[in-house]
């Protein structure tokens, strides 16, 4: 498993046309199911992040494939409006670290 | 029979990676009037290399003339580079990078307010968001956006062959899209998924070129006629092991040294006993040798870093390769102490690499009313992303420049429908294969024979025979390739593309009788360098299916092409 999908949380943007991460997947990788984002071929992921980034809710995760690596834990992020939180969590969704990073510049000093 | 849109423009785009993107913002700040549009294979908001971000400008001058730049690029590729390609771009990089800052990208500044240098031809880039950052300006530019679209083949013109348009077809919905437009320019990615991956089964897919990348774009320019250069010198990456990562952000971020099993520094020490700086290629080929005398693996040394640091590093890491991250977190208490590194498996591109179109220095292609930039265009390695924004720049002012000039176009749907029904024809396909199968296929003969990684890179004539000769049958095997939906349909197409590319690729393995690139390229049979008889460029052209090599001078004033 690459990325990892709560589907206690997921509630499939229900709402939109195509998920988040279904829209945003470089690989186009999502597609839902039941109400659920599912994806098509875990294997074929390239850990880019883009749909954990993307995620309203959170629900995304990436641990890397146990051919890889033995450690379970994950990563996921929540993407604000001029920064970007990242946590790294345990199999049991327990905070390990986060981090905290600008990735816009912010309005006052904003785009030209 | 899938519905079938036909869609007028001025300027095509084809790609939405950076160098795409850009092009259209360019085409649009500098002629508002003219109509432009990009068909994308997936989202712009997360597509190409950059979907991941970058945590670095790698070709900033800081303190160093273009010239210096050019002097550089062709040290770095002993001699064979496009001279006037590198220069044009070494002239715009600076402004490139100021072009970066006004999207919204924070490139941090130190107390002189001066960028903060990894070495003096790379900055810190806060670049998680420069994607997303790109396609809002491309929204608010005007610029109408075809995403899930991806190209298969180009319209031609009736009249005179040139290039006139492109069909695509959209992945959700099969709809067939005919946009015709009076120039094109072509900015797709690269080739990766040619060769086996390092990892298995489901780690796969942790390559480190963006792994969606099939050289689509490459692909269909060989199809239309276009030439094509420097295919032999393949761009492998020295990575971390396992999730593949940069190793840039190690060394050139952090200043700590790279050294064997038995923890001695074999970078430092070649470089005191040829009294140099080793090129890009022999830091790859130099630890593939010490990993042949018995003294691998090979590390990079990180026990130097104090927490802060280390932080640091992972930090870097999360704006652009962020997998790692759960590897340098491995344990909250205890930091790693060594990074072991890797070769990546070989890849066809023309940013980090030189393989590409034939371009003058306008960025035009041998086809009439066709540009390349970016990744995609030959002859100038290591442009990076400020050199892909200058060749995206330079194309569009091109274009602008002959606008008047340039004629109606007259596309030839006659030839447009065969296509059509070609590039459909796997959903209606009886036939038992599928791509996965084929593509894999294809990765076992170009890792066995045309020097894959577990080949250590190298390979000889007879072994590129066997290849040639089992491209030959696979690719005639693809007209037994089946679809279910459109994106089995993208699938299908891209494997069909890399071994297009695989063919000319080994073409061009066979026709450089020499070792130039280590690693890169690197012939058993021929291994020594031949400064004599090829220090020229390897170019080809595919005429009914059949490829020919064509030797290029390195300075010759057929690099000027013409205009119609």
């Amino acid at each position: 498993m690459s990325v990892y999908i709560n589907t206690d949380i997921c509630n499939g943007c229900l709402k939109r046309q195509e998920g988040c991460c279904e829209e945003v997947c470089p690989g186009d990788l999502f597609y839902r199911k039941e109400g659920k984002a599912v994806i098509r071929e875990p294997a074929d992921c390239w850990d880019c992040f883009a749909c954990v980034k993307a995620c309203p809710r959170s629900a995304l995760s990436v641990g890397l494939p146990f051919q890889i690596s033995e450690e379970k834990h994950r990563l996921t992020a929540r993407v604000k409006k001029n920064t970007i939180v990242w946590k790294l969590v345990d199999c049991e969704d327990r905070d390990i670290i986060s981090f905290t990073i600008v990735n816009r510049k912010s309005d006052e000093e904003g785009p030209k | 029979m899938e519905k079938v849109n036909r869609i007028k423009t001025d300027i095509l785009i084809i790609g939405g990676g950076t160098a795409g993107c850009l092009a259209g913002i360019f085409a649009k700040k500098k002629a508002g009037h003219l109509d432009v549009v990009i068909l994308e294979k997936a989202n712009i908001m997360r597509s190409g290399c950059l979907a991941m971000g970058l945590n670095a400008v790698n070709a900033h001058l800081v303190d160093s003339s273009p010239e210096d730049y050019l002097e550089y690029v062709k040290k770095d590729n002993y001699d064979i580079v496009r001279s006037d390609l590198v220069l044009s771009i070494g002239k715009r990089l600076n402004r490139m990078t100021a072009v970066i800052e006004s999207l919204g990208v924070p490139l941090p500044r130190d107390r002189d307010d001066k960028y903060i240098c990894r070495s003096s031809r790379s900055i810190v880039m806060y670049g998680e968001q420069i994607k997303p950052l790109i396609s809002e300006a491309v929204a608010s530019h005007g610029i109408k956006v075809f995403n899930r679209t991806p190209v298969y083949r180009l319209l031609r013109d009736t009249d005179d062959g040139s290039i006139t348009g492109a069909i695509a077809v959209n992945v959700r919905t099969c709809e067939v899209f005919l946009v015709e437009a009076k120039a094109v320019i072509v900015c797709t990615g690269g080739a990766s998924g040619i060769y086996r991956p390092s990892n298995p089964g489901l780690a796969r897919t942790k390559t480190w070129y963006c792994p969606y990348n099939a050289g689509s774009g490459l692909a269909m320019g060989i199809r239309a006629g276009a030439e094509m250069t420097s295919f032999e010198m393949r761009f492998v990456a020295l990575r971390t092991k396992d999730v593949i990562a940069p190793t840039g952000t190690l060394v050139l971020g952090t200043n700590v040294p790279q050294c064997n099993a038995r923890g001695e520094k074999f970078i430092d020490l070649k470089q005191e006993m040829l009294g140099r700086k080793l090129t890009t290629a022999e830091r790859l080929s130099f630890a593939i040798e010490e990993h042949k005398k018995g003294t691998g693996p090979c590390y990079v040394d990180i026990s130097g870093l104090d927490r802060d640091q280390y932080y640091n590093l992972v930090e870097n890491y999360l704006n652009m390769a962020p997998s790692i991250a759960l590897d340098l977190l491995r344990n909250k208490d205890k930091q790693q102490t060594h990074i072991e590194v890797c070769g990546s498996e070989p890849y066809i591109n023309g940013g980090h690499g030189m393989a590409g179109f034939w371009i003058d220095e306008h960025r035009r292609t041998t086809l009439d009313r066709f540009y390349a930039a970016g990744d995609i265009a030959g002859g100038a390695p290591k442009k990076y992303i400020t050199g892909c924004f200058a060749e995206a720049e330079m194309a569009i002012e091109d274009i602008i420049d002959r606008w008047d000039d340039i004629r109606d176009t007259n596309p030839d749907y006659g030839e447009a429908e065969q296509s059509v029904a070609e590039i459909l024809a796997p959903l209606v396909s009886n036939g038992h294969l599928n791509y996965f199968e084929v593509e894999e296929r294809l990765q076992k003969i170009m890792e066995e024979y045309a020097g894959g990684s577990t080949q250590n890179y190298e390979t000889s004539r007879d072994k590129l025979m066997i290849a040639r000769d089992y491209l030959t049958v696979l690719d005639k095997k693809t007209s037994y390739l089946k679809a279910e939906n459109g994106h089995e349909l993208m699938r299908v197409q891209d494997t069909i593309d890399r071994i297009l590319l695989s063919r000319v690729l080994v073409e061009h393995m066979l026709a450089r009788q020499e070792t130039r690139w280590p690693c890169y390229q690197t012939r058993l049979d021929f291994p020594m360098r031949n400064d004599l008889e090829f220090k020229i460029f390897i170019n080809s052209v595919m005429t009914e299916g059949k490829i020919d090599i064509i030797k290029r001078e390195l300075d010759h004033p057929c690099h000027k092409i013409g205009v119609n």
